[in-house]
């Protein structure tokens, strides 16, 4: 509305000052020829008016050189009597619309003279305008929206941009960037300040890393040793107490090693290195073989091992790996359950793939659901148990290497863990 | 049985030679992977233990060399490392066990005895037997004293397993890595149960036990004496 406003101002504005323009130039015509009349006097004065007829410099102008009696001298004839004032009029024998402006001047007491500009230039510089006007009034929202989506969609794909390298982040490990176009604009000043932020915390998590993966290496030697040494012992030794002792301390010492491969193995699962030696698995093959060897192992601790396997579900995955997450939830239902428990494993097709193992034993308190992911976390610290503490560590590290979502939920009554790959 | 270790922890390698020597075997030792090359490179030994990591060169690579200059002598390796492609690399090199360290002393002598055995028994086909225990591995027929045994395709694996190693101690690990394809530590008793499910069928209807317990160490399958 605004744009229409300004557009009919500017335009009336134009005209008038065209129509001024015009008038300027009959003034200039009128002012040069008089000169002319008081230099060179009259046949000057017809002079210049013929040279100015044959000139294309004075297209649209017409003269008329008459006396008084209204003989024409020089110029055409169809310009109106003389008059002072600007005359409007249509020369005979043109359209209605053709109109000319005329101004008379006096000259001398015999002779007059008359110059006339055609109007048809402004009715162009009028139409032009108005046309003008309509296209760019036409097109301009059509540019606008345009322009607006495409700006829309250009800020759009840099925020999707970041929005997808933080879902990578949470699915595969802080290896991910943000990228950067290189255009300096605030989006790529937002996105390395981002990909610093990430640097920064990848370093620390590493340096993390790096310390327990070394206190593991370095404590694993001295640790084999003291394994061998009382391995040595025993077979030197001879008194049964002593043996016992014996026995004790190595069966620690193992039990700490355990503790330590388990730490070892999380930080390797959690490098992602093991992602470049994904191949296709055939979970329903591998939980077929599972169900096989634990069904004899849970019926052996009292308990029932049930399966509901959809037949030739593949992922792409570590099957070593695969085979260690799914081996330790089992193994943690056949031995936190009371007897008489039934567990069930049911796998199904449908996308996404779903595992589930659940049991219909006394379950896990709600507020502590999520805890039990953490290292050395014991849910029930009463029951010696022969675990580290890490079991279920190493399985969220396996499924988050797999992009697998894990869920803990009631089972009413028991625990159901479901993994969804 | 002649034995050469290339190990350079001098602790680990008395530990190893003293319990070898006990046994009866001849153990030479070289503490760089360039001396293990020069005393392996005539064969003249029935199985090489070596130390993943060496100073110098790396065991992996004095293997693959040794395999390169057509040392078929079997490899263990032992090894520090216990991450989870250690092993497969170490397969990869050449070698044909992975120990890692510790190890009870028992699961040593065991594969050592596994490996040198190896060779003339892998390629048959043919049925196996211990007393009147009869395996055809083509049929997977098992029978006793001419009785049909029915068996679980699981519990037929771990028989087969154990009468190719007639006479032979087995350990839990090595039941676990070969007849499961397990590379951990299971926390139930996966072996047992299933040895005990097996024994159920061989054993119980008989007078004579075949499968014995060795404790701390594993299990054997013999034919009585």
């Amino acid at each position: 509305m605004v744009i229409l406003v300004l557009f009919t101002i500017g335009g009336i504005a134009t005209v008038v000052f065209l129509d001024h323009e015009l008038k300027w130039r009959v003034d200039d015509e009128v002012a040069a020829l008089k000169d002319a009349f008081a230099m060179a006097g009259e046949p000057g004065l017809i002079r210049a008016i013929e040279n100015r007829e044959r000139s294309v410099y004075t297209e649209g102008l017409s003269y008329r050189l008459s006396t008084f009696g209204n003989q024409l001298l020089a110029g055409k004839d169809f310009l109106p009597d003389f008059s002072e004032d600007w005359t409007e009029f249509v020369p005979p024998g043109n359209d209605p619309d053709e109109v000319h402006v005329a101004k008379a001047v006096r000259l001398s007491d015999t002779l007059w003279l008359a110059v006339a500009i055609d109007r048809e230039q402004l009715n162009d510089a009028i139409e032009l305008l108005v046309n003008g006007a309509a296209w760019t009034l036409g097109i301009a929202p059509l540019l606008a929206l345009l322009c607006g989506w495409m700006m829309s969609m250009m800020v759009l794909r840099r925020i999707e941009a970041i929005t997808r390298t933080t879902v990578r982040i949470r699915e595969e490990g802080l290896h991910a960037r943000v990228p950067i176009s290189g255009s300096g604009d605030e989006f790529d000043r937002l996105a390395l300040n981002i990909n610093a932020m990430l640097d920064s915390i990848e370093t620390l998590t590493r340096n993390i890393e790096q310390v327990s993966a070394g206190i593991a290496h370095n404590l694993r030697s001295p640790l084999s040793r003291l394994h061998n040494t009382l391995h040595g012992l025993r077979q030197e030794a001879s008194q049964p107490p002593l043996l016992d002792a014996i026995d004790g301390a190595a069966e620690q010492v193992t039990s700490v090693l355990r503790t330590f491969d388990a730490l070892l193995r999380i930080g390797q699962i959690g490098s992602g290195t093991r992602r470049a030696g994904f191949r296709a698995v055939d979970l329903s093959e591998l939980l077929i073989e599972l169900v096989d060897t634990y069904e004899p192992v849970a019926s052996a601790a009292g308990k029932r091992l049930t399966a509901e396997i959809a037949p030739k579900v593949q992922i792409q995955g570590d099957k070593e790996l695969l085979l260690q997450m799914i081996v330790n939830l089992l193994e943690n239902a056949v031995e936190h359950t009371p007897e008489n428990t039934t567990i069930s494993l049911a796998l199904a097709s449908r996308s996404p793939v779903t595992l589930v193992i659940a049991d219909d034993g006394q379950g896990i308190p709600e507020a502590e659901r999520q805890r039990v992911f953490e290292r050395f976390y014991r849910l029930d610290r009463s029951f010696p148990g022969n675990g580290s503490g890490l079991g279920l560590s190493i399985v969220q590290a396996i499924a988050k290497l797999h992009g697998a979502r894990i869920n803990v939920a009631d089972n009413e009554p028991g625990l159901r863990v479901e993994l969804k790959f | 049985m002649k034995i050469l270790i290339i190990e350079d922890d001098d602790e680990t390698a008395d530990f190893i030679i003293r319990g070898l020597k006990e046994q009866g075997s001849v153990v030479d030792r070289a503490a760089t992977a360039r001396d293990g090359m020069f005393l392996a490179s005539d064969g003249q030994y029935d199985v090489l233990i070596v130390d993943r990591l060496l100073p110098g060169m790396d065991g992996l690579n004095a293997v693959k060399l040794l395999r390169e200059a057509d040392v078929r002598t079997p490899v263990l390796f032992l090894s520090a490392l216990s991450g989870i492609d250690e092993r497969i690399r170490g397969l990869d090199a050449g070698g044909d066990d992975y120990l890692v360290k510790p190890f009870a002393f028992s699961e040593l002598t065991a594969r050592l005895r596994a490996l040198v055995r190896r060779q003339p028994l892998s390629p048959q086909n043919g049925p196996l037997r211990v007393g009147e225990l009869k395996l055809d591995r083509l049929t997977r027929r098992v029978e006793r004293a001419g009785a049909r045994i029915e068996l679980q395709p699981r519990e037929f694996r771990l028989l087969e397993y154990l009468m190719l190693h007639a006479g032979e101690v087995v350990t839990r690990t090595m039941l676990l890595e070969h007849v499961w394809d397990y590379h951990f530590e299971p926390k139930t008793s996966v072996v047992e149960t299933h040895m005990s499910r097996l024994r159920a069928k061989i054993d119980r209807p008989f007078a004579v036990e075949l499968i014995r317990t060795v404790r701390g160490a594993g299990y054997v399958i013999a034919a009585p004496t």
